[in-house]
């Protein structure tokens, strides 16, 4: 049989990628409240005290401490189950606008790429006008005609997230499609398809991953601004968007209202920033850690 | 230079054109009959088909397209549900904007631009790492939350700032008062885009040739850093102004609707919770329309920076 002991090339540079991913304890740090929060969202019915629904009239705007840790809202919600259900919109969001943007972008930005000429030139002109276009202008369109709702909300983060996906793809493309095993695969007989299928998207998953990864906390804000606004989450629904808005009224009163909610999101967004980020780096063979 | 110019004027106008199309079908795709809206619910088939009448709904929509934009050429977006004018009422508050705008990107020039270069003159020392990490702060902190922050200290706490609305420019010491806490709160995450890109493009710049070249002159380091170093740096720092312009324009709608301040980006969110479509449909065009002329301006200001970009 063969002497030579046989590496699996992929499982190979797994373990090199865990391995430098491991060396950046920021970068494991995110990785693990960025994780927490998504078993808090996925588990919220088992994990808050309380329902979504759940009010206590007899405790209206109550202190922390006792029977709620994080005190209660003006309709004596109890904040911390609040918090921890609306993390479900959060991740919702998160993970959904990111999955349609990536579906909508990686194949035309792979296109653009790969056939290059006047296809390209037509997608990367439009990309560019779109990567900076507003997207509270563009949720506030989609709001106007398909009416504000959560999953409206989705749709525009997810559009507004398509032209960097497309920036990346098709950068990806132009520099994988000129790799040896690109002419290898059309001596095989392979059409474009395939080699755009089988041979180009496969050598970018990381890329995508770690882009990915860092637009899945920029939509968690988008949500986060547009229930503030009343274009995204609507009440009783929750979110923290929608908490903050609520909040807004009772700064006198109870300004906690307005921090707590406001701590989750910051926290939820640096975890995914920073475990990004690190992912990037691992990722990239020029640092040498 | 020229042709440079009227090809990207061209450009912009293409897209404009595009843009406008867009908003009129999609405030045709809401769902409903306009006529009926506009009626007040009112579903006597004589006083509709009066209605589609004045409004021309009895028209193709290329024709009720067409008097859209020439209205619209002349300065009149029609009239909203009080019937008051659309343009006027744009007009009216867009100075509000424009003043927080460009608060905000003065802030955020002059803190985000010396933090960049200090970082990089000064790589791998505690100052590096104390403005990287304010900025990856300022990056993660959302603007509306930092708002409420800002209000909670400064104003319900200290009583030091007016918590929010807007004074106009007859009182220009209640006028800043007031502009101030927004200013600074829209202009933390441009500040700290702006730090990150200067110090990543500085250290760029201090490791070429010309920077060594400029030292072995024996240039004071002022003058290496100041002269050399910085110029080339504020290009790349220009493009990214252009990037910001979105952020910046959905910043203000979110900063106006934190301080209650009755500007151009209150108004998008007023037109939408008010369905009126009239006022959507000029609000979005014109925040299209400004969106498009300032990415032009950025571009412009760009190719007289870096002359190359003008040749190819």
């Amino acid at each position: 049989m063969n002497a030579v002991a046989v590496v699996n090339p992929r499982a190979r540079r797994r373990r090199i990628l865990r391995r430098r991913l491991l060396r950046r304890p920021v970068a494991v740090a995110g990785m693990v409240v960025a994780f927490a929060f998504v078993v808090m969202a996925v588990f919220a019915p088992w994990l808050a005290p309380h329902s979504s629904g759940f009010t206590d009239f007899n405790h209206v705007l109550a202190k922390p401490g006792g029977k709620y840790p994080l005190g209660t809202d003006e309709l004596g919600h109890d904040e911390l189950s609040r918090i921890i259900w609306g993390a479900r919109a959060s991740m919702q969001v998160g993970v959904a606008a990111t999955l349609l943007a990536m579906l909508v972008a990686v194949p035309i930005g792979m296109i653009a790429g790969y056939y290059r000429g006047w296809v390209d030139t037509a997608i990367a002109r439009a990309t560019d006008v779109l990567l900076s276009f507003p997207f509270v202008i563009l949720a506030v369109g989609l709001a106007a005609i398909l009416g504000p709702s959560l999953d409206n909300a989705t749709l525009a983060l997810g559009i507004g997230a398509v032209p960097a996906f497309i920036r990346i793809a098709r950068g990806e493309t132009l520099a994988l499609r000129e790799e040896d095993y690109v002419p290898a695969a059309i001596a095989n007989g392979a059409t474009d398809r395939t080699i755009i299928f089988r041979h180009i998207l496969p050598n970018m998953t990381s890329t995508l991953l770690v882009q990915a990864t860092l637009t899945i906390p920029g939509a968690i804000v988008g949500e986060a601004v547009l229930s503030f606004l009343g274009l995204g989450v609507q009440p009783p629904q929750t979110s923290w968007g929608v908490m903050l808005q609520t909040a807004q009224d009772q700064l006198q009163a109870a300004p906690r209202l307005a921090v707590f909610p406001g701590i989750a999101l910051v926290l939820v967004v640096l975890a995914f920033n920073v475990f990004g980020d690190g992912l990037r780096d691992a990722l990239d063979p020029r640092t040498t850690r | 230079m020229g042709g440079f110019l009227i090809r990207r004027t061209g450009a912009a106008l293409v897209v404009l054109v595009l843009a406008s199309m867009l908003v009129f079908l999609g405030v045709r795709a809401i769902p409903g009959d306009p006529a009926i809206a506009l009626g007040a619910e009112n579903r006597d088939p004589a006083l509709l088909a009066q209605i589609r009448h004045k409004y021309m709904l009895d028209r193709p929509l290329p024709v009720q397209y067409g008097h859209w934009i020439w209205l619209g050429l002349h300065g009149d977006l029609g009239v909203d549900q009080r019937e008051l004018s659309v343009a006027h009422t744009i007009v009216s508050r867009i100075p509000i904007t424009l003043e927080l705008a460009i608060l905000s990107m003065l802030i955020a020039t002059l803190t985000g631009i010396p933090a960049g270069v200090i970082a990089a003159v000064r790589r791998g020392k505690p100052s590096d790492h104390a403005t990287t990490a304010v900025a990856l702060v300022g990056l993660s902190v959302p603007h509306f939350w930092l708002g409420l922050l800002a209000i909670i200290w400064f104003a319900v706490d200290l009583h030091w700032l007016p918590a929010g609305g807007y004074v106009g420019w007859a009182h220009p010491i209640d006028n800043l008062k007031h502009m101030i806490m927004p200013a600074i709160v829209l202009s933390a995450g441009f500040s700290a885009v702006l730090m990150r890109q200067m110090r990543s493009s500085m250290l760029t710049s201090l490791g070429a040739d010309y920077v060594r070249t400029a030292r072995a002159k024996g240039l004071s380091e002022l003058r290496v850093v100041g002269h050399h170093a910085l110029r080339n740096s504020l290009i790349t720092v220009t493009t990214v102004m252009g990037l910001q312009l979105g952020a910046l324009i959905s910043g203000a709608v979110v900063t106006e609707t934190v301080f209650r301040i009755a500007g151009f980006g209150r108004l998008t969110i007023e037109a939408v919770n008010q369905r009126d479509y009239t006022l959507i449909q000029g609000v979005v065009l014109v925040a299209a329309a400004g969106y498009v002329v300032a990415n032009l301006l950025v571009d412009i200001v760009y190719s007289l920076l870096n002359p190359r970009i003008r040749i190819s």
